[in-house]
């Protein structure tokens, strides 16, 4: 019983930082460059494809991980200096149009590319197995690389947003774009700058978890949505909000289709435990961000970056 | 003496450790055209802001006609009679002229949940915005979209749409900011013909106006008043002088 | 603008369209244009009912589908429960007939949006924008995972439906039931547009701001127009259930969202009748397209980029229909 509810947690957090990883970069683009970017989620998808080919061609998942960055991240830059760049005077519409079909082009190109069939990759053999923490508690010892990893990125992030002139710039921007650009900030580089380390996270999120699921097309359409509660959540524009949200979703998310149903199996009448849990496990997120709305509508976090 | 139309009591309002609105008071009694002036940054908008229900304040009380409406929104205030102009102009940009008021007359009609007949076509409504349009001499130009009218005349219409809300008491941020000294006199001689029976609130940098149409002057320095009284009273007040360094004309 | 056409004699050739569909099709050996031409009316209602929100209320709502998949979800289970207990009188009533079942349902997707609209109209914009589309995601999310309904392989309708008593089934009769059900969606937008209701929302849309200055508590204005647009969101929801006679959770999904959004504005925002407009041009253009290749996806983006980028407005701007 203990163990189960230690890996879960774990599992939480885990899925809680890949999260992060997803938003990080979706709510700066949201607050400080005022676009809604629903490609997020294709970028995301690009980095498990790349990985996937490359490691598979190459037999090397280092080498993989690292093809997928760089692509991501040039897929990024390219695509906020062809199309987003022309998106930031344009009505929210507009922007949600122009996105989605980047989604859908996406989604073709990989599909024609890849076919239909969804990827299975391992997990290289040097992560995988059990990490033996204690005499009876274990946890998959790529789960905790993703763990350890995601811990890294958040303390990198929060010093380079904390303590470098660009991240002071980028958090300012944020929050009062029209000022940052007024004091004759080279916003567009910055935008650029951001938009393609943004799509480079995701990229990393979406290569990373690839060995975990299958890797189809369409794989970010579902995950970039529960991103956008963690945006809602936190607050638009606000790392700190999108860290702590995402810690929340993850919890939340873990709770609801994983320990809920276990502790009602344990307790209750199956017909009630299964009707209820269907029930709560896939709305537990939305329920969160219903409440939030609730009391605070424009996010735990928002105004602060 | 009957009571003041509006009386604002020990207000305050802070944004951080910024205090916008620092223990505020002021009683205008009806009929009155009262000024508010100060410095840039001395908190004249954000106290317009708290009048009309826009901002809450942190402390402090907002009585209207004897009654407290610290707590009202801002549709329960209109209704009271509180209307409000804007410094930057805010007006309907799609709509013509006439529409713009028009959709303002509408509003004193009670609830618009009504879903046939054509207020545009209703003279019930037609009428009222027309007049209100002649009385700030913008009737020529009823059927221009409104975007596309000079900056002057957007000035107009957002007293237009103010008016037509047929208030007791009308807040009027800056009426002629970014105006050219044309415009800005018919605004003048607009505002001297319809401030009688009507209360008003008037911010301005526009010393001319202030002195040529308000009954009383308050400064307001660092959301504070720091003078108050008829318009020579204030004017040859140090303090006031020394607030405004120097430049007080 | 262009203006090459009178709003009521653009309305008047549509009309005219519509009803002479049939004939035409039958004369040409081309039956299943009647079928497509159901599909394109329900659409079309859909649309017309999105456009409320997002094109007169300026609302960026990416949750629409919900509402149409509540609606032909209620369709649905009644039907089902109508199937599984023919002795009831009670039963068959609200499960068979379209007089009763299709108002139930469009009434259950109006609960909804009452529900998520008081939630999500706390926000606006990009906000406003994430929570519809999150809402939506967690109707979809309880809808599969409904074992007795389907989950993900969807719900069939074995009734025939009924309406007043007389079968309706017939592709033809079906066809102008309707015909006539989008005429009067259309004809009742064209109504609201004018009204008190439809000149406050137009103001809401273009300065909110200004409008709550002006007394009105627009939040109210918004939240009912929401709500009429969920529930005309259902009511062809309902009509889509019984044309395909098949309700599958994918009706819910995010990206049925985004494709009433693309016909919203490919047909014109805030017009009356763009919507049947853009849902005809998408609607086609898809089933020309999937002739020629799998990968409609693709063409379907980059012609989706290229109409943004041009931006002419709509198709409903070219037939001049007016605000």
């Amino acid at each position: 019983m203990a163990a189960f509810a230690f890996e879960q947690s774990l599992n939480a957090i885990q899925l809680g930082l890949t999260l992060f990883l997803l938003t990080a970069g979706l709510t700066l683009t949201f607050g400080f460059m005022g676009v809604i970017n629903l490609a997020h989620g294709s970028v995301y998808m690009i980095g498990a494809y790349v990985l996937a080919a490359v490691s598979l061609r190459t037999g090397s998942f280092l080498i993989g991980i690292a093809a997928a960055l760089l692509t991501t991240g040039i897929i990024g830059l390219l695509l906020e200096l062809s199309l987003v760049r022309r998106l930031y005077r344009r009505g929210h519409l507009d922007q949600v149009l122009a996105t989605f079909a980047v989604i859908l082009i996406a989604n073709g190109l990989t599909t024609w590319l890849f076919g239909r069939q969804p990827i299975q990759l391992d997990i290289p053999s040097y992560l995988s197995g059990p990490l033996r923490l204690t005499a009876d508690l274990s946890y998959p010892k790529y789960r905790a690389f993703l763990i350890a990893l995601g811990v890294a990125i958040a303390v990198l992030l929060h010093i380079v947003m904390g303590r470098t002139r660009v991240g002071m710039r980028v958090r300012a921007g944020s929050t009062h774009r029209e000022l940052v650009r007024a004091l004759g900030v080279d916003v567009r580089g910055l935008f650029a700058l951001v938009f393609g380390l943004g799509s480079m996270l995701a990229g990393f999120a979406g290569a990373l978890i690839a060995p975990l699921q299958a890797v189809e097309a369409g794989m970010g359409d579902q995950i970039v949505i529960l991103a956008f509660v963690v945006i809602v959540i936190g607050g638009v524009g606000s790392v700190r909000g999108a860290f702590f949200a995402s810690l929340m979703v993850g919890i939340v998310d873990t709770l609801g289709r994983v320990v809920l149903p276990f502790l009602l199996k344990s307790f209750t009448a199956p017909a009630v435990s299964t009707a209820l849990s269907i029930g709560v496990s896939s709305t537990a997120v939305y329920l969160l961000m219903a409440a939030v709305l609730i009391v605070r509508p424009a996010g735990l976090f928002a105004g602060r970056a | 003496m009957s009571q003041p139309l509006l009386r604002i009591e020990g207000l305050r309002k802070s944004f951080g450790a910024l205090a916008a609105t620092n223990d505020f008071s002021l009683d205008i009694p009806t009929g009155e055209t009262h000024a508010l002036i100060g410095p840039n940054g001395a908190g004249k908008t954000t106290l317009i802001a708290q009048i009309s229900g826009e901002l809450r304040p942190d402390a402090g009380s907002i009585q209207f006609a004897g009654e407290d409406i610290t707590a009202l929104t801002i549709a329960q205030r209109v209704e009271r009679g509180i209307s409000r102009s804007f410094q930057i102009s805010s007006i309907l940009p799609e709509f013509t002229v006439l529409q713009n008021v028009a959709i303002a007359v509408q509003a004193t009609e009670g609830h618009s949940f009504r879903f046939h007949g054509d207020p545009w076509r209703d003279p019930r409504v037609q009428d009222p915005a027309l007049r209100c349009l002649e009385a700030v001499q913008l009737a020529s130009k009823a059927h221009v979209i409104a975007s596309e009218l000079a900056h002057g005349e957007q000035r107009q219409l957002e007293l237009a749409m103010a008016l037509a809300l047929k208030p007791r008491l009308v807040l009027l941020d800056e009426p002629t900011a970014g105006m050219a000294q044309e415009d800005a006199r018919r605004i003048q001689a607009l505002l001297r013909r319809l401030k009688t029976g009507l209360t008003m609130l008037l911010v301005e940098h526009d010393m001319d106006l202030v002195f040529a149409l308000s009954d009383r002057v308050t400064v307001m320095v660092y959301g504070k008043a720091v003078s108050s009284g008829p318009p020579e009273q204030v004017r040859a007040d140090p303090v006031v002088r020394e607030a405004y360094l120097g430049d007080f004309p | 603008m262009i203006r090459l056409i009178p709003s009521t004699v653009g309305l008047a050739l549509v009309i005219a369209a519509i009803v002479l569909l049939p004939g035409v099709a039958t004369a040409l050996h081309q039956p299943f244009w009647i079928s497509i031409g159901t599909r394109i009316l329900i659409v079309g209602i859909a649309v017309i009912s999105l456009d409320l929100v997002v094109g007169h209320a300026g609302l960026p709502s990416f949750g629409h589908a919900a509402f149409f998949g509540a609606g032909g979800f209620t369709a649905g289970i009644l039907s089902v429960q109508a199937a599984a207990d023919p002795s009831s009188a009670l039963l068959q009533l609200i499960g068979s007939e379209a007089a009763v079942s299709w108002p139930l349902a469009a009434a259950v997707a109006g609960l909804f949006g009452l529900l998520f609209g008081a939630l999500a109209l706390r926000t606006r914009g990009v906000n406003f924008l994430m929570i519809t589309l999150a809402f939506a995601q967690m109707l979809y999310f309880v809808f599969v995972s409904l074992p007795t309904y389907g989950g993900d392989e969807g719900v069939r309708l074995r009734q025939t439906q009924h309406l007043f008593g007389r079968d309706i089934s017939d592709p033809l009769v079906f066809y102008y039931v309707v015909a006539a059900m989008l005429i009067g969606t259309i004809l009742g937008m064209r109504m609201l547009m004018v009204s008190r209701f439809g000149r406050v929302l137009a103001s809401c849309r273009q300065n909110e701001r200004r409008t709550r200055f002006l007394g009105y508590r627009t939040d109210l204005y918004l939240l009912l127009a929401f709500a009429l647009s969920a529930a005309g969101g259902g009511l062809a929801g309902a009509l889509m259930a019984n044309h395909l006679r098949y309700v599958s959770p994918q009706m819910m999904s995010w990206f049925q969202s985004g494709e009433f959004l693309i016909m919203n504005v490919l047909g014109g925002l805030a017009s009356s009748y763009g919507g049947l407009l853009g849902a005809a041009a998408f609607i086609v253009l898809h089933e020309t397209f999937l002739s020629f290749t799998e990968y409609w996806e693709v063409v379907l983006g980059i012609g989706l980029l290229v109409f943004v980028f041009a931006n002419p407005g709509g198709l409903a701007r070219l037939l001049a229909d007016r605000r």
